[in-house]
């Protein structure tokens, strides 16, 4: 068996196969090299400033006795708030979407939905600026109608209304958040709510379900993993955010990117900005942890 | 409890008026009126598209009527929403809530009645026990098969006593012999728990072998409506006929009339025929269509003349198809070695009806 006819013809396809996976590395390797760079080594450098000068915990433990630590909590408390605002919006709208409205429309709405996102997002938290400002639009409606005597203080102003250590986000700084985060949950909801099948929703109305109940027994549990995996997408660039805070929250509103920014800018401390990172990094971290804990949220947010 | 009930002393538990549904232009039911007797079991059946699952889910409540009257036991619940109905459905495809355990599932109706728990508990299994599928509780609904399933989807519909039960052809999707199966145990449960079974199907045999009576719907009406027995020997429309059994279709003149039944002469034979319930018998000289099975011909008998064209093995019996020298062409039914090597067949008329062209 040898010379040109002994050679046995499958033995090709190895060979290919052999050839194959080299090529296919060498492709890979370029990627997965630039996303190490741009996404494991920014993160490594901050964590190694943030234990400067030499190495010291000293910067996290300033942040312990600062005046921060309620800039940190409050900053959570906005995520987890909004997060909610937005959950609360997105389940009936894209219950309404998937299953009462016409087919045709479905598509033209959802389209609609995400015309947000194609928005420079400053300019989205200006618009706010353009409608809640004392001679903003819907003052100069407010007054012109006669249902005021002078201009509302809807801008930049904090809500007063607390919880625990929590406060609510004032009107101006919450509508800006809800409009800019509400498209990624509304498209997140939307998936786990078009495949809810519509028949179980019928077979506990067919069983004496009112409306909370089929609600609570089967829309929820049919749907909560697209709930969650919405949640954890925009809750931790909602507790992160720098735009939104800097344009439309009152200045007793800070949040914890301000602070940082105003630190890494202003006060040119990098380590202690850096400290502040990576305890909101892990804060958030832990979180989406809890979060991904359940399979059919892991599931979810593989589809994105 | 109302198993030993005829027909004739069951109360209506049951009744439609007028009932009529349009989905933009197109009507999908049109006039239906019915009236089932309690403890009945009431098949309403019909090709694809006849309107019957429409029908049903008026019933139900998940669909609202765009017109006519819908009642239970007497109250007017035309308007009422389905989770304030009196009635339960078993759907086409079941619908077991996926994130509930079995016993969970059959006691969802209980505990939304606000039946307290340990009743609940003690109910459900009771339920299940009667279905056969006694321990099951504690399974995942996704872990049973398609049997065991349909099981739990009937426990859960039957666990709360509704006046009515509604199903929507819930053996569809089951094999022959399961089937078959299922069917029977259909009926042993109706028995035993006694409730008002309406059942909508486009399998005639099913809707025969379990119901009482049944209505057969086409393009959103009833045709006609009656016992099993009546509707298929007796059919007063061809369409019936047609539908729920082979029919060999003849037209023909009527000769004479004698004790109920006519004389007809069709397709080159003259035999004696049954008039269709409902009718009156059609005038000396009338044209008729006349309905004959294909059970109740054989061959070598003296009432036609034609060929056999094709014979087809079925097991029990054999099917031959006989082009008659009249023209029209009969199919016979006939037992399977009744009629090996046959080349010309007569048949007789045993039994026919009626129904005037």
């Amino acid at each position: 068996m040898s010379g040109p006819t002994g050679r046995i013809p499958w033995s090709l396809p190895e060979r290919t196969d052999r050839r194959r996976a080299v090529v296919d590395a060498g492709l890979a390797a370029v990627p997965t090299a630039l996303a190490v760079a741009l996404g494991v080594v920014p993160l490594a450098v901050l964590l190694v400033e943030s234990l400067s000068p030499p190495v010291t915990l000293s910067n996290y433990a300033a942040l312990g006795e600062s005046v921060y630590l309620p800039v940190l909590v409050r900053s959570l408390g906005v995520g987890v708030v909004i997060t909610g605002a937005c959950l609360a919006v997105a389940y009936p709208v894209t219950y309404w979407l998937a299953h009462v409205c016409p087919v045709r429309y479905r598509l033209p709405i959802l389209i609609s939905f995400t015309l947000p996102l194609w928005l420079n997002y400053v300019v989205l938290n200006y618009t706010w600026v353009w409608i809640l400002a004392t001679d903003g639009i819907v003052n100069t409606v407010l007054t012109a109608g006669g249902l005021v005597d002078r201009p509302l203080d809807l801008l930049r102003t904090a809500s007063g209304i607390g919880i625990g250590p929590v406060e609510l986000p004032g009107p101006s700084v919450g509508l800006g958040f809800v409009h800019i985060y509400l498209p990624y949950v509304l498209l997140t909801m939307y998936v786990s709510m078009e495949r809810l099948d519509y028949r179980q929703v019928e077979a506990a109305r067919d069983l004496g379900a009112g409306g909370l109940r089929v609600f609570r027994d089967v829309v929820v549990p049919e749907t909560y993993a697209g709930a969650v995996a919405g949640a954890l997408i925009v809750y931790a660039r909602i507790a992160g955010a720098f735009a939104t805070p800097q344009i439309l929250a009152s200045p007793s509103e800070q949040m914890i990117a301000q602070i940082i920014t105003t630190q890494f800018y202003d006060v040119l401390d990098y380590p202690f900005a850096a400290a502040v990172s990576v305890v909101f990094l892990v804060v958030v971290l832990v979180g989406f942890g809890i979060g991904a804990l359940s399979t059919d949220v892991r599931a979810e947010l593989k589809r994105w | 409890m109302s198993g030993g009930a005829t027909v004739s002393d069951r109360s209506t538990i049951l009744r439609t008026e007028g009932l009529t549904k349009r989905f933009g232009t197109a009507t999908a039911v049109e006039d239906v009126s019915l009236s089932v007797g309690a403890g009945e079991f009431f098949a309403l059946v019909g090709p694809s598209g006849c309107g019957k699952t429409t029908t049903l889910r008026m019933l139900a409540g998940l669909e609202s009527p765009s017109g006519g009257r819908i009642e239970i036991a007497g109250g007017d619940i035309t308007d009422s929403p389905a989770q304030d109905r009196d009635t339960n459905l078993v759907f086409q495809e079941l619908v077991l809530f996926t994130h509930m355990t079995v016993a969970e599932n059959v006691a969802y109706g209980l505990a939304r009645d606000g039946v307290p728990r340990d009743e609940r508990r003690s109910r459900a299994a009771e339920m299940l026990a009667t279905v056969g599928l006694e321990g099951f509780g504690d399974r995942d609904p996704t872990e049973l098969s398609g049997g065991q399933k349909q099981r739990v989807a009937l426990a859960r519909a039957l666990v709360n006593e509704p006046a009515v039960l509604l199903l929507d052809e819930p053996l569809s999707s089951l094999d022959r012999k399961l089937r078959a199966e299922m069917r029977a145990e259909l009926r042993r449960i109706q028995d035993d728990v006694g409730t008002t079974f309406l059942y909508v199907t486009h399998d005639q045999e099913s809707a025969m072998s379990m119901s009482d009576r049944l209505a057969v719907m086409r393009d959103g009406r009833i045709v006609e409506s009656g016992p099993p027995e009546s509707l298929y020997g007796h059919p007063e429309t061809a369409f019936v006929a047609d539908f729920l059994g082979n029919a060999n279709l003849l037209t023909g003149r009527v000769r004479d009339r004698r004790d109920g039944r006519v004389v007809v002469d069709a397709a080159g034979g003259r035999f004696t025929a049954a008039v269709g319930e409902g009718r009156s018998a059609p005038a000396s000289g009338a044209d008729a269509t006349v309905m004959i099975r294909p059970e109740n011909l054989r061959l070598r008998g003296d009432t036609f003349a034609g060929t056999v064209r094709d014979v087809g093995y079925m097991g029990a019996h054999r099917e031959y198809v006989v082009a008659l020298d009249a023209g029209p062409t009969l199919q016979v039914r006939s037992g399977a070695d009744d009629g090996v090597g046959v080349g010309v067949a007569d048949a007789a008329v045993v039994d026919g009806a009626g129904a005037d062209g």
